[in-house]
């Protein structure tokens, strides 16, 4: 059957591909420290701050950390990229957990296993809605800001675009109930092909399709700069730590970093 | 080919810039346009290639410097394949707000590297191509490549704005490095690292012209200050090393007379080495081979003291960074076991606070300072506050004015990464380049503009007193030291020398 044939080349070539590109870019030395300052002073101090840097986007942060200074106008862009970028780290957990526990997962809040498949279903028709209007808001961008225009090759338009064709079919599906897939029919598909019995895809043709897309999304992750996923937290830590050993240091001194006399 | 990790070849002879092999340097200083790419197929060894330069060859040398630069860094694997292109870095860099060429937004300009990593280094640029925006190399892209990544001036503001912390300085040194392998350089940078081979500073100074540039600045203080105060050469017996930047001795002397008042006055028993007169190290820039050379040079020069024990690093701020960030890691970890590397606003900070050398805030009554943050000073290697602090300590209350934005955010002055061609075409250019840094100046309007830095000074020099010059002539730059000279109250010397009257 070729989309089980295709499900697990994908599976195969994310979770092989991704740890390698990752493997790849541990091999090469940092040869010297790169660090943007000011820095944190130790090591968990620049942990946090890449973690946060990543997870809440710079410009914001840097008007956090700098209000006076910063003149940015990295905004707009930070809005449509951290909705979607939420939307979507809510919709992947939401398929995880929520086919796994076949919408059960709010029990362990305490309400009954109905409300929480409401909530689970309302939850990912949330978040698909707001993924699919973000990801339209960044095509949008990228193809009326003249600038990211340039900037841009067709690959960007190609990867929100599939991104957003995953996202639009998955809330027809939700939304349209003659095509909706049961988490049942979804977790016995799955548990088919982790088995290795596969069983039969429901018949359903925008299932198939967003299927389809899917496994392209992940063969083509590895190659493609979704990589950023991790190499960000490669880079933000090469900019953020800040290693006393390595550096000639004399913090007798230090005092006089602390003075904000002049701020 | 592998000669970077090349222990035996990367020691220095030791006079090394009398090595006979270098004296065939000479002849490939030719033409006077400075970004007109210019002939010199490897930097190290620093000798010409014999037969003429090949087309055919361009995609192999290419290839190969790219290979073997890939393979030892981190950072450029890391920065070829996490851009998004999310257009963030649009507004950071100072170079495309002046010039306003697409090609010098960060992102446009790492992607003139990045298409041919994606062409040759990646499976998606193999198989797809033109679609993922991967190329050939090509005479033309290289010409092009080799146009932006030279007016970048390494500044690192891109890095602040990026989301993934993606860092063009870093790409753009690497990048120079390959272009060198393929026969380009800057002339003018290639003259600077011949003449540090050669003479060991960028200026061509050799010891009888020190000694005598050194007597004329000593004349000067006398007639300044009526005080005999001296600048010792190689004292091998001082206890404190100056470093200075070459460039003080002749472009701001100014800048050497400061640091022989403040070490006269605080009764320091200090000398310079006639063999380190420079800081800097343009390898920083462009060669990563020769800056852990020069880097060690120093190094092995600092090691002849004998009773030295401190050494004082000069207002250079490129050369600042190198020493600080990068000399343990690419030199040893012993290297601060035997001295006190200090950069010289630690060692006024220490002399002011410890109340060594007095010093009267009331010559800068009524006058107005601003502070230019030098890039490599401030993002680079986080000296950032100091300066500030000493500042704050001789200047009278509400002389001091920040220019906005300041610190770690500073606009840089488009003179890094040594960017100071003066051929005519060149300089219209760079009066575009710094364009951001002369409206800050504007808005604040200056009487003093300190910079702490060699290339800064030269470069905030052009900006008041040649590419704004109808705006911005009064403006003086003068070095931190410069005025913590002028106003120290130890020995008895006429007004201070900028003192409005
Ligand atoms: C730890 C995980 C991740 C982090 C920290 C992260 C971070 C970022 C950041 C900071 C941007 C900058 C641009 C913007 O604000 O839109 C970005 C863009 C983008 N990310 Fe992620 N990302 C992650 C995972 C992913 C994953 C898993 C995907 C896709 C499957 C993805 C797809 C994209 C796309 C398509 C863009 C470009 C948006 C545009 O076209 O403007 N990201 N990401
Ligand atoms: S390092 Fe500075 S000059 Fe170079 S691209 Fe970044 S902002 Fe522009
Ligand atoms: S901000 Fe960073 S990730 Fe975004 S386009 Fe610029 S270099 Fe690429």
């Amino acid at each position: 059957m070729v989309s089980n044939v295709l499900s697990y080349l994908a599976i195969v070539v994310f979770f092989v591909g991704v740890p390698l590109q990752v493997y790849r870019w541990m091999k090469a030395p940092v040869v010297y420290p790169l660090t943007d300052f000011p820095a944190p002073k130790t090591a968990e101090g620049a942990f946090i701050k890449v973690l946060l840097d990543s997870f809440l986007f710079r410009p914001i942060l840097l008007k956090i950390y700098n209000s006076t200074v910063y003149s940015g106008k990295g905004t707009d862009l930070w809005i449509g990229g951290w909705v979607f970028h939420v939307s979507l780290a809510l919709i992947i957990i939401g398929h995880i957990v929520g086919i796994g526990t076949l919408g059960h997962q709010f029990t362990i809040l305490g309400v009954s296993p109905e409300t929480s498949l409401h909530m689970s279903e309302l939850l990912g028709t949330v978040s698909g809605i707001f993924l699919s209007l973000s990801l339209i808001y960044l095509l949008l961008r990228r193809f009326f800001n003249p600038i990211v225009r340039v900037m841009s090759d067709g690959i960007d338009y190609l990867i929100v675009l599939l991104i957003l064709g995953i996202s639009c079919m998955g809330n027809f599906m939700r939304l349209n109930p003659t095509y909706e897939v049961e988490y049942d029919v979804a977790q016995r598909w799955i548990m088919g092909l982790f088995t290795l019995h596969p069983v039969a895809l429901p018949d359903n043709p925008i299932f198939t399709w967003h299927l389809f897309l899917v496994e392209i999304l992940l063969i083509y992750f590895p190659f493609s700069k979704l990589m950023h996923s991790c190499g960000i937290f490669f880079a933000r830590w090469m900019i953020t730590n800040y290693d006393p050993k390595k550096v000639m240091v004399f913090d007798w001194r230090s005092k006089v970093c602390e003075w904000t006399g002049g701020k | 080919m592998n000669f970077d990790r090349n222990e035996e070849q990367g020691r220095f002879p030791q006079r090394w810039w009398e090595d006979e092999r270098l004296k065939t340097v000479q002849t490939m200083d030719k033409g006077d346009k400075h970004l007109v790419p210019f002939f010199a197929p490897k930097i190290y060894p620093l000798e010409p290639m014999d037969k003429p330069f090949d087309e055919t060859e361009l995609e192999s040398r290419f290839v190969s410097a790219f290979a073997r630069i890939l393979a030892e860094h981190r950072q450029l694997k890391v920065y070829m394949e996490s851009c998004v292109k999310c257009g963030a870095c649009m507004n950071a860099c100072h170079t495309y707000q002046g010039t306003g060429e697409l090609r010098n937004i960060p992102v446009m300009r790492a992607d003139l590297l990045r298409r041919y990593y994606k062409k040759y280094f990646t499976t998606q640029g193999a198989i797809l191509g033109p679609i993922v925006g991967a190329e050939k190399v090509t005479l033309e892209g290289l010409k092009e490549m080799y146009y932006y990544f030279y007016q970048c001036s390494q500044c690192r503001r891109c890095s602040y704005y990026c989301p993934m912390g993606i860092d063009t300085a870093e790409i753009t040194r690497y990048g120079r490095e390959i272009l060198i392998q393929c026969g380009f350089v800057s002339q003018f940078h290639w003259s600077v690292l011949t003449s540090m081979w050669k003479t060991g500073n960028h200026m061509v100074i050799t010891k009888p012209g020190l000694m005598d540039t050194v007597e004329f600045l000593e004349e000067e203080l006398k007639e300044e200050t009526g005080v005999d105060i001296k600048i010792p050469i190689d004292e091998w017996d001082a206890d404190l090393l100056y470093n200075p930047s070459s460039a003080d001795f002749f472009a701001y002397p100014d800048t050497m007379i400061g640091v022989a008042k403040v070490m006269h006055a605080a009764g320091i028993k200090w000398t310079i080495s006639s063999d380190i007169i420079e800081t800097g190290n343009f390898g920083l820039f462009l060669h990563e081979n020769t800056m852990r050379m020069l880097n060690k040079r120093l190094i092995d020069q600092t090691f002849k003291m004998k009773n030295c024990k401190e050494v004082v690093l000069g207002e250079c701020a490129h050369g600042w960074r190198t020493w600080k960030m990068m000399t343990k890691t690419i030199n040893g970890e012993w290297v601060d076991k035997k001295f006190h590397y200090v950069h010289l606003v630690h060692k006024l900070i220490e002399l002011i606070d410890s109340g060594i050398i007095k010093v009267d805030p009331s010559r800068y009554e009524g006058m107005k300072v601003t502070l230019h943050d030098s890039c490599n000073n401030s993002r680079g290697a986080g000296i950032i506050e100091e300066p500030r602090y000493v500042l704050s300590k001789i200047l009278p209350d509400g002389v001091f004015t920040e220019m906005t934005p300041n610190r770690e955010m500073n606009w840089c002055c488009g003179g890094g990464s040594g960017i100071l061609w003066d051929d005519p075409e060149s300089i219209n250019l760079r009066v575009k380049l710094s364009k951001n840094k002369a409206e800050q100046y504007m808005s604040v309007d200056p009487d003093i503009a300190v910079v702490i830095c060699s290339i800064g000074k030269a470069h905030n020099s052009f900006i008041v007193h040649e590419g704004y010059k109808k705006e911005l002539d009064h403006v003086k730059i003068k070095g931190l030291v410069d005025l913590v000279g002028d106003a120290i109250v130890d020995f008895p010397f006429p007004a201070g020398k900028y003192a409005k009257s």
